[in-house]
């Protein structure tokens, strides 16, 4: 099984293979098939958890050459199919795989047109979604990150509510503006140190090469920095940046809502964590404090956008946008820490990222849930507007139960996955800052006051008769849907360690990182003071083959 | 004793939700109703063996299982069971076991009994997760938990929308007072580096030691003086020596790092997490309209169990609070406020659910007055007896409501002693025990509590002699209220003459059926005697009060050397109560017009009344000042910010893109001619940028642009 991670990443597009040969009237043979294959590459990821080891490099690597002509004549800087598996990714890849199968189940009946379509892209998606988290070098990353983008748009454009053209553009244009950067950015970072290989390019700084850490290179580092943080940023989505995903989230059908929330969400932050963060060490720690600061202002923008929503679904969208504020916050946690005292660093570090990983997962399954919920609401009375409901808990006292439950996941109680993500964030972030993080933490509070008025609103008070048509509580095939993601809300919640100590030795490598980068940065502002030999300077000159623009 | 057997205590019940959760409606009201009142017995017994363990030997008992631990920060499913745990095992079981019973019979007519019952088993748990739990974490988890029973059982008739938007504010006031609490776990991490009681009391004493201050001596340790190393890291260590060195005095800005500061920090926010939980002044808004659930529901978790939990907190961390002299003054002043105010506007409610709901936060308050005065096992010990004739008056006043078919409001009330006189009974022993009136359990209690306060000599650090006294003015002003808004209730119920014939017939109203008067009579029995176990040692001696006693290893009670005789303020306050119960008995026993009609009455009175009657329009003001402006903030934002400003610079770009296009649109005019010529025009353009230099240099016409030149 050395092939593992290649065989995950390119199952779902054989799967599309396949699919194409199946006749298009036969509909449910295509749900069926999608539905079969997702949950077989589910089945097959699980043997990613059962052979890893709980240690901060890369598992299940593999390696081959693949478009030598791009790169000189130096074998280790050409850009190759490297793909690679940590404590980062893992989980991460089998939220995919996992979420997948249960989107398609959960939309058996919701796409009702050019299923075969559908079921195609679903698959291109997730084949993307993969090979961008195990991606380990940066065309490689940059091909899966595009291959993501076209079928998603695709699944608002075509299979979206009314606005949909509108909803679907925006997304595209918002994201490839993204991607353009970050294109840029790859190619000049990569061009100027010498390999497109994420591996080799952590190991450089840290080595402490002088292009990462050096003084000499402050204003391009900024630049490639800040293209990758927009870049990445405009996925998150952090404010205010974010305005394309309410439009993509109400337009999307369910299938593609519970996706886009899930997983591609995640992607942004992913990034953040896997390569702005350790290859700009020194600009994390110069830069941070703005993008926490956003991080922050978009928790409590995030609520009151949801507290001043009519409908359910860009109220539960407006809810991400607040949620992921968390994740990017505890990823910039260190960033913020303006004291000296290494312990506390360690801690903050560990603590904050451990939460951040944990939201994106949580996260994953709360929202993807409500998004569910939200859509099976859908189905059945087409609305999705609170007025039109009231008092359904009458009628639909399983369906209400579940929604009780992932909501209390959602505003983050003990006992469900969603507190420890959120606790452990904030407690990380304020070990650093503690103004920023009293501050997010009002966020604990307007978490609950705009769930719990969509709760109140849905499914308590009066049962208006008019509305009562159709509403049938949760079938066997729904329930089989929200199942899997329950019970994983409430494991996740009871016993986390499992998940945190797998994740841990590679944020902790993160954290030592950036430390470390601390420390170098002292000592290469020592180095170049006048008088001192420009030791770094000489050895970046030899290093670099041409010459970046700097004067 | 096994120590995993206490495990037993939390897991029960937690079966029992489990079983009636997914057994759902398989299950009648007495199915349901007798899993799960036997899951909390047997709670109850595995408590009291545990009780029994400890008062023998003395030992801790303790389980701990995994939960979760990262970079140094660890929180485990860590129960124990000690003299303080185990006193409030005894009352959340034994008292939650009785009110189960009684529900059976309350709840014989509702559709989902099971769900309820789940609810009610799910409460017990998170409950016990709280009192047991050994880590400010698990302390949290059941905080939480009991929060959101209450919000579900708050809203357990939620057809009704003023139910569930009860539940609703109910969570909602609580997650406030959670924003709290959080912080204060947040930075006692900070400072202490675990969040385990055990291990933060060890680090608390060996810093009082290294500094030679013996914990515990009765003497106030000076603030700044007792922290050196512990709460410090190196940074703010290396801060705070500059800052001493610099100035050579002791100034705020390092106190802040350094000193107790953090410390009083630390229990304010914390106070901040109980005013909500356990409805204090400010967050006290939502236990009145919690009355909106179930009746027992009012008696277990708004009146016996949940909210002492912001009680409890405070003395399990009392070693902090001891070392926070400013946080305690707020307490004891808070607390004393909070029991002058509500009882006030529990003068005059009409609803006997509502009097008992602000009698409740008085009560509260009378429990945060003793924490503030550093007197802990006062304060556990009146949770005690508040518990019993509290949940006595609850259940009495369900009964009654029951008798009179889910009417709530005493104008309809009346002369009911006769046709409910087992209710009848039972509910005067509670109004005597809540009154005071020996030897009922609350006379001693809440004597203590008084004696205590009148004793407190120092003001936000400082010594300060009227402090001591204004708080015990404002204690016993607050147990005359407690009287009068007690009597008024008996004789407005019990007393005079029926008044709701109209709504319904006397002949309708019977007495509850008779589990529910059987747990009555044993909750009585409670309330008349279990303040024998805390008689003050003025009378019986150190070693009489039992209470004191079994506490003593966890919670020390300093010994009060006082100048003032307990004698006399325990007359004061007893002839208080029986002089205020006997003239508002008499005089609610009216015909109703009198009840109502203050057409009589002189304007102060009458004002202070409608005043009393509006709830001091707390709710008004919150609407308007937090409410309304969050709302519509959130939606001028929407509509602004986000639709507006940020949404409109993008679509504008869009727009602009599209215009521009629009605009070059009939270049495009497909006649070959045209394009020629545009492209000879190009090229021309770009020759005149590279230059007539460079042509001329091409064309190899040097001296030609020479000349030029």
């Amino acid at each position: 099984m050395d092939k593992i991670l290649s065989i995950i990443v390119f199952l779902p597009a054989l799967g599309a293979l396949l699919l194409t040969f199946v006749p298009k009237a036969r509909k449910d043979d295509l749900r069926s098939i999608g539905f079969f294959w997702t949950l077989l590459i589910f089945l097959v990821s699980l043997y990613l958890p059962l052979k890893f080891v709980s240690n901060a490099e890369f598992q299940f690597e593999e390696q081959y050459s693949w478009v030598d002509s791009i790169a000189s004549a130096d074998d280790a800087g050409a850009p190759s199919y490297h793909l690679g598996l940590d404590g980062i990714s893992l989980f991460l890849v089998l939220l995919t795989t996992f979420i997948t199968p249960i989107a398609l189940l959960g939309a058996w009946k919701y796409i009702g047109e050019r299923v075969k379509e559908f079921l195609i892209a679903m698959l291109v998606l997730e084949t993307g979604m993969l090979g961008a988290l195990l991606a380990l070098d940066f065309i490689l990353f940059y091909v899966f990150w595009e291959v993501m983008l076209i079928p998603m748009y695709l699944i608002i454009g075509m299979w979206g509510g009314p606005r949909k053209v509108y909803a679907a553009l925006k997304f595209f244009l918002f994201t490839l503006a993204g991607s353009v950067l970050m294109f840029l950015a790859i190619i000049y970072l990569c061009s100027t140190v010498g390999t497109y290989d994420f591996a080799l390019m952590r190991e450089m700084v840290g080595a402490g090469e002088p292009f990462f850490l050096g003084p000499h290179f402050q204003t391009a580092r900024m630049f490639i920095f800040f293209a990758f943080v927009l870049s990445f940023a405009i996925k998150v989505p952090l404010f205010p940046l974010h305005t394309w995903l309410p439009d993509a989230h109400v337009e999307a059908p369910t299938p593609g809502s519970v996706i886009l929330a899930a997983v591609l969400l995640k992607l942004g932050t992913y990034g953040l964590l896997r390569f702005a963060i350790p290859l700009f060490p020194l600009e994390v720690r110069e830069y941070g404090i703005i993008v926490a600061a956003l991080a922050v202002i978009g928790i409590i923008y995030g609520a009151l956008m949801s507290l001043a929503q009519t409908d359910m679904k860009k109220l539960v969208a407006y809810s991400s946008v607040s949620h992921l504020g968390y994740v990017v916050l505890g990823l910039f946690a260190l960033g913020i820490y303006t004291g000296a005292s290494n312990d506390i660093e360690g801690t903050v570090s560990a603590i904050a990222l451990s939460g951040s990983m944990y939201i994106m997962l949580g996260h994953g399954l709360s929202t993807g849930a409500l998004f569910l919920l939200v859509g099976m609401l859908y189905e059945r009375k087409h609305t999705r507007l609170m007025s039109d409901y009231g008092g359904i808990a009458k009628l639909m006292p399983r369906f209400t139960a579940i929604f009780v439950i992932v909501t209390l996941s959602s505003i983050g109680l003990p006992g469900t996955n969603g507190f420890i993500g959120e606790f452990l964030v904030l407690l990380g972030t304020f070990q650093a800052n503690r103004w920023l993080a009293a501050f997010a933490s009002i966020g604990v509070i307007l978490g609950a006051v705009y769930m719990l008025r969509l709760v109140q609103k849905v499914f308590f008070g009066p049962l208006k008769q008019e509305t009562s048509h159709g509403l049938t509580d949760v079938s066997p095939r729904e329930l089989a849907t929200l199942f899997p993601i329950l019970a994983l809300i409430v494991i996740m919640g009871v016993a986390p360690q499992p998940f945190l100590s797998r994740m841990e030795p590679a944020l902790e490598r993160v954290a030592n990182d950036l430390k470390r980068s601390g420390n170098a940065k002292v000592n290469a502002e020592e180095a170049v003071k006048p008088g001192a030999t420009g030791d770094l300077i000489l050895n970046a000159q030899a290093h670099i083959a041409p010459s970046p623009a700097e004067d | 004793m096994n120590h995993d057997l206490i495990l037993l205590i939390p897991l029960i019940p937690l079966l029992g939700f489990a079983i009636n959760g997914l057994g759902g409606k398989r299950f009648n009201v007495v199915g349901s109703g007798l899993i799960a009142s036997v899951a909390v017995t047997i709670s109850f017994v595995v408590s009291v063996k545990a009780f029994l363990h400890v008062r023998e030997t003395g030992e801790v008992v303790s389980s701990v299982f995994e939960w979760f631990e990262v970079g140094g920060f660890e929180a485990h499913f860590g129960f124990r069971i000690d003299q303080l745990s185990a006193i409030m095992c005894l009352v959340v079981t034994g008292v939650g076991a009785l009110i189960h019973v009684y529900s059976i019979g309350y709840m014989d007519r509702d559709k989902n009994p099971a769900k309820f019952f789940a609810f009610l088993n799910l409460f017990i748990f998170a409950m016990l997760c709280l009192v047991m739990g050994d880590n400010l974490i698990l302390m949290f988890l059941g905080w939480e938990g009991v929060g959101l029973c209450s919000y579900l059982l708050i809203g357990f008739w939620y057809e009704e929308n003023a139910n569930a938007d009860a539940g609703k504010k109910a969570f909602i006031v609580n997650r406030i007072g959670d924003f709290g609490f959080l912080l204060a776990i947040f930075l006692i991490f900070f400072h202490f580096g675990t969040v385990n009681f055990d291990e933060m009391k060890g680090a608390v004493d060996d810093e009082l030691e290294n500094d030679g201050y013996v914990a515990g001596a009765g003497e106030i340790v000076n603030e700044g003086r007792v922290r050196k190393t512990l709460f410090v890291d190196a940074e703010h260590e290396a801060g705070r020596e500059t800052a001493l060195k610099s100035i050579g005095a002791p100034s705020w800005t390092w106190q802040r790092h350094v000193g107790l500061g953090a410390l009083t920090i630390v229990c304010l926010l914390l106070f901040v997490g109980a005013t909500g939980k356990s409805a204090q002044i400010p967050l006290y808004v939502w236990l009145p309209d919690a009355m909106a659930g179930p009746t027992p529901v009012s008696a277990l978790i708004h009146a016996a169990t949940m909210v002492t939990a912001g009680v409890y907190m405070i003395a399990r961390l009392h070693f902090l609070y001891d070392l926070a002299p400013i946080a305690q003054s707020v307490v004891l002043l808070v607390g004393a406020v909070t029991a002058v105010w509500a009882g006030f506007i529990g003068l005059t409610q009409f609803d006997i659910k509502k009097v008992l709901a602000y009698s409740t936060v008085s009560q509260l308050g009378f429990m945060f007055m003793a924490m503030g005065a550093g007197a802990y096992s006062a304060g556990i010990f009146h949770l005690v007896t508040h518990a019993f004739f509290k949940a006595l008056l609850f259940l009495g006043s369900g009964a009654v409501i029951y008798a009179c078919h889910h009417e709530q409001d005493m104008r309809r009330y009346g002369g009911l002693g006769k046709r409910l006189p087992m209710t009848y009974f039972t509910f005067i022993i509670g109004a005597l025990a809540l009154t005071g009136i020996a030897p009922f359990s609350g006379f001693f209690s809440k004597d203590e509590i008084l004696w205590v306060s009148v004793n407190a000599h120092q003001f936000l650090g400082a010594e300060n002699h009227i402090f001591g006294w204004t708080v015990w003015a404002l204690g016993a002003l607050a147990a005359v209220f407690t009287a009068c808004y007690s009597w008024r209730m008996v004789s407005m119920t019990f007393h005079g003459s029926y008044r709701g014939e109209e709504h319904l017939p006397l002949s309708h109203v019977h007495e509850a059926p008779r589990t529910m008067r059987y747990v009555l009579m044993i909750l009585a029995f409670g309330a008349a005697t279990v303040g024998f176990i805390g008689i003050p040692p003025f009378i019986v001696g150190e070693s009489g009060n039992m209470f004191n006693g079994f506490l003593d290893p966890m919670i020390h009670t300093a010994h009060h050397e006082s100048a003032l005789s307990p004698w006399f303020f325990m007359i004061v306050t007893l002839a208080l109560g029986i002089v205020f119960a006997f003239v508002v008995g008499q005089n609610f026993v009216k015909p109703d017009n009198r009840i109502t009609n203050l057409a009589t009455t002189n304007d102060v009175v009458r004002r202070l009344t409608l005043w009393s009657r509006a709830k001091l329009y707390v709710d008004e003001f919150y609407n308007v000042v937090i409410v309304q402006p969050v709302m519509w903030g959130a939606w001028l934002l929407f509509a602004v910010v986000d639709q507006g400003l940020i949404d409109g610079i993008l679509n504008g770009a869009a727009k602009g893109t599209e215009l521009i296009a629009r605009a070059m649109r009939p270049l495009q005019t497909g006649e070959l001619n045209y394009y020629a010529m545009t492209i000879v025009a190009g090229v021309l353009v770009i020759l005149a940028f590279i230059g007539l230099d460079d042509i001329s240099a091409a064309l190899g016409l040097a001296s030609a642009s020479s000349e030029i030149h």
